[in-house]
Formats: structure tokens, C-alpha cells, sequence
């Protein structure tokens, strides 16, 4: 980690990209794996095989989106931008995530052989809370954190985590598995709101602090001129806008449920929407 | 869900108690996967950056502020025979991070052997 001398970068400079294989190879397979399924579904006779373009376009999304988070040059700010460094998370965290599970095609899976048992495992939603909960609690304490923000292991660690657990809480909300994801969309929607306190919970805390909570910002140089305090009230601000589609999504799954739950199977199945 | 296929079987919703041994299990791994991935990355993972290979750092020259304030020159050179050295620089009004920074310092101090420490501080006073 060097510290850049342009302490007032724009767009361009911050989107500038770099090549580390270890990220850009196993982005690049995936990204082949998926094309040469979608390519092979589409030459299929019509109605075998429902994978519209919409999801290799969602999905292709998430990939850029991943790159430029990880491969561009707004890496380098981390230690001078505490906003910045929580923008780069929140896309890993609530963007990107979404974008690869909708763009999953619909494949049946049997829950009785291995793939199907350790999906149904990952995929659990006490499986995918603990881990979710586990993470951004660790990786938000001062010691976690600041690890983060002035190591290059830790460094490398946090994007990982945050985009893997959240990967898993994403796919238990969206439920893209349903041979293998038994949960209801009751569940699901007390399972969303659960997964959202622990991140809103964070931002409230660096919102209403008075005083700069970790010490690789303490005494930083800001880029755009801003205090490490208003980095840290920013960053609040971004943390808790990024967790209100999911808490929105989570209200929405718990409507719809409490509806099911109303209707009681009274209605035709003509009106069931 | 009206374009899926009949599934081969469906998906049994397991008892909570086995859920919530799997979530404990889970975050144990997790969390002691990382424990273990940043082990094996560096010695001390959660201190600083470790160039690998290590970078050679180069001899400076400069004037500091000797006994009485009066200047006197001081040069760097790192290395001397085989040596590590650390090179520290702090203010000498710092609460926060400089204390810090120095215990990770006197942790790395601790580890080397006696005739190995070479580590030099160069405090500097805000303003000055």
C-alpha cells in the first residue's frame, strides 16, 4: 500500500484498472463457464430450457461491477477515504451480490445427492445469518477494521468475506435454488430483516459517534478535503442507504406472507397471483 | 413456481437444532479460515505490510534536533552487516496511533535476537 500524492482524484483516476490474476483468472473462468452455458441453453429448442437474456445480462453486470471494485485504482485510496473504502464494500456486499443470483438460470437440483446436500447446508438460513452476522461484526470492531485498512493480508481478506457471506444471504432471500431451498417466503422475510440489523446497527453507531472510532484514520489525509469524522458520517450514511433494498425486500417477503397467511388458501387458485 | 420441472424430490426443511449446530459450525470455520489463511500469508498478519521479497531501503542524510535543539546531521543507513532495521517516525504529541504503532514495533523488537535489534526513532514535534 502506497500513498498516492493526488489526494483530489476523479472518476477516471479511481476506475483506472490494474491486473492481479489471482482475481482477474477465476473472474474470467466464470465468467467463460456461464457464456458457454447460456450460449448452449439458447441453441436448445424453444421452452426447454428458461434462461432469458435479461439474467446473462444481470449476471455479466455483477461481474464488471466485482472487477471494478476490486481491479481499479480507488484500491489504493483506502487508507486516505474511509467513504470510498466503505463504497467499494457496500457494492461487494449489496450490489453485486443480488446481480449473480438473479442471473442464475433455474436448474434442478436433487437435495438427495452431495451437490444438492452441501447447497442445502450453505444455503440454510441460520447457516447463511451466522455467517453474515459473523463477519460484519468481526470485520467492524476496531481491531478487525484496522487490520483491513493497514495490512495487505487483511487487506485481500475483507472484499472475500464480505462478498461470499453476502452471496449466501442474497441466495437465501432470492432463493434461486427452490429443489434444494425449502424455506417459505415468510421466513425469508424475517430471515432479510434479521440479516439487515447487524450492518444497520454499524452505520448507526459511526452516524451518531463523535469521535473517529479507528486509528489507521485518525489522523489521515482525507482525500476531497473532507476529516476523518466526516469520512466516518459518510461512510455511516452509505452503509445504511446500500442495506435499504434488502431491508425493503425483507417488508415486502414479510406483506406477502402475512397476505398468504390471510387468505388462509381461500382464494381460487385462478386468484392466487 | 409454474417453469420448473417436477422435482426429482423435494427439499425436507431440517430440525432448528440442527440448523443452528450447522451455523455455529460455519462461523468456526470462517473465521478460523481466516485465522489460518492470514497465519500462513505473513507472521504478523494483522501489523503491517510484508513486501515479499523484502525491498532494500535506501541510505538518506538529514539534519535533526540534537540535545538543546541544536541541529546536528544523522544519517540513515539501514542494514548494517546483516541486520534488519526499522525506521520509525512519530510525533511527539500523538495519542492515538503512534503508541500504536510503537507496540507493534516493541512485538517485532521482542522477536529478534538481542544483537539483531536496530531500531531507530525519529520523533518529530507538530509546527516544527
Amino acid at each position: 500500500m502506497t500513498l498516492p500524492a493526488d489526494l483530489n482524484p476523479g472518476l477516471a483516476d479511481l476506475l483506472a484498472l490494474r491486473f492481479d490474476p489471482l482475481v482477474w483468472l477465476p473472474v474470467l473462468a466464470v465468467a467463460g463457464l456461464y457464456g458457454g452455458h447460456f450460449l448452449r441453453a439458447r441453441r436448445s429448442p424453444p421452452g426447454q430450457t428458461p434462461w432469458p437474456g435479461w439474467k446473462a445480462a444481470l449476471f455479466g453486470l455483477g461481474l464488471v461491477l466485482l472487477i471494478l471494485v476490486t481491479q481499479s485504482a480507488a484500491t489504493a485510496w483506502t487508507q486516505n477515504s474511509m467513504a470510498l473504502y466503505m463504497v467499494r464494500l457496500m457494492v461487494l456486499a449489496e450490489v453485486v451480490p443480488p446481480l449473480l443470483v438473479l442471473g442464475l438460470p433455474r436448474v434442478r437440483i436433487d437435495p438427495r445427492r452431495p451437490l444438492g446436500r452441501v447447497l442445502g447446508v450453505l444455503l440454510d438460513p441460520w447457516v447463511a445469518l451466522g455467517v453474515w452476522t459473523a463477519v460484519i461484526v468481526f470485520w467492524n470492531v476496531p481491531a478487525g477494521f484496522n487490520a483491513s485498512v493497514v495490512t495487505n493480508t487483511a487487506a485481500a481478506l475483507l472484499p472475500a468475506l464480505y462478498l461470499l457471506s453476502s452471496l449466501l444471504v442474497w441466495a437465501v432471500v432470492l432463493r434461486p435454488l427452490p429443489s434444494v431451498q425449502p424455506a417459505g417466503i415468510g421466513s425469508r422475510g424475517w430471515f432479510g430483516l434479521l440479516a439487515a440489523l447487524p450492518m444497520m446497527a454499524v452505520a448507526a453507531v459511526w452516524l451518531y459517534s463523535r469521535q473517529v472510532l479507528y486509528t489507521p484514520y485518525v489522523g489521515a489525509l482525507c482525500l476531497w478535503n473532507l476529516t476523518p469524522l466526516q469520512n466516518q458520517q459518510i461512510s455511516g450514511w452509505i452503509m445504511m442507504l446500500a442495506g435499504l433494498p434488502a431491508l425493503a425486500l425483507a417488508f415486502i417477503q414479510l406483506m406477502a406472507w402475512l397476505i398468504e397467511l390471510a387468505d388462509g388458501g381461500t382464494q381460487p387458485p385462478a386468484a392466487k397471483g | 413456481v409454474t417453469d420448473l420441472p417436477t422435482p426429482v424430490s423435494t427439499p425436507t426443511t431440517r430440525p432448528w437444532s440442527v440448523s443452528a449446530l450447522s451455523a455455529a459450525l460455519a462461523v468456526v470455520l470462517v473465521l478460523g479460515g481466516a485465522w489460518v489463511y492470514a497465519r500462513v500469508q505473513s507472521a504478523f498478519p494483522y501489523y503491517g505490510t510484508a513486501y515479499t521479497p523484502p525491498l532494500q531501503a535506501q541510505t538518506f542524510s538529514g539534519t535533526v534536533s540534537g540535545v538543546g535543539g541544536q541541529p546536528r546531521p544523522w544519517t540513515f543507513r539501514p542494514g548494517q552487516g546483516s541486520r534488519a532495521t526499522a525506521l520509525f517516525f512519530g510525533f511527539t504529541h500523538c495519542p492515538n496511533i503512534c503508541p500504536l504503532g510503537l507496540a507493534s514495533l516493541e512485538k517485532a523488537r521482542q522477536a529478534l535476537a538481542a544483537e539483531d535489534r536496530d531500531i531507530k526513532h525519529v520523533l518529530e514535534t507538530p509546527g516544527s
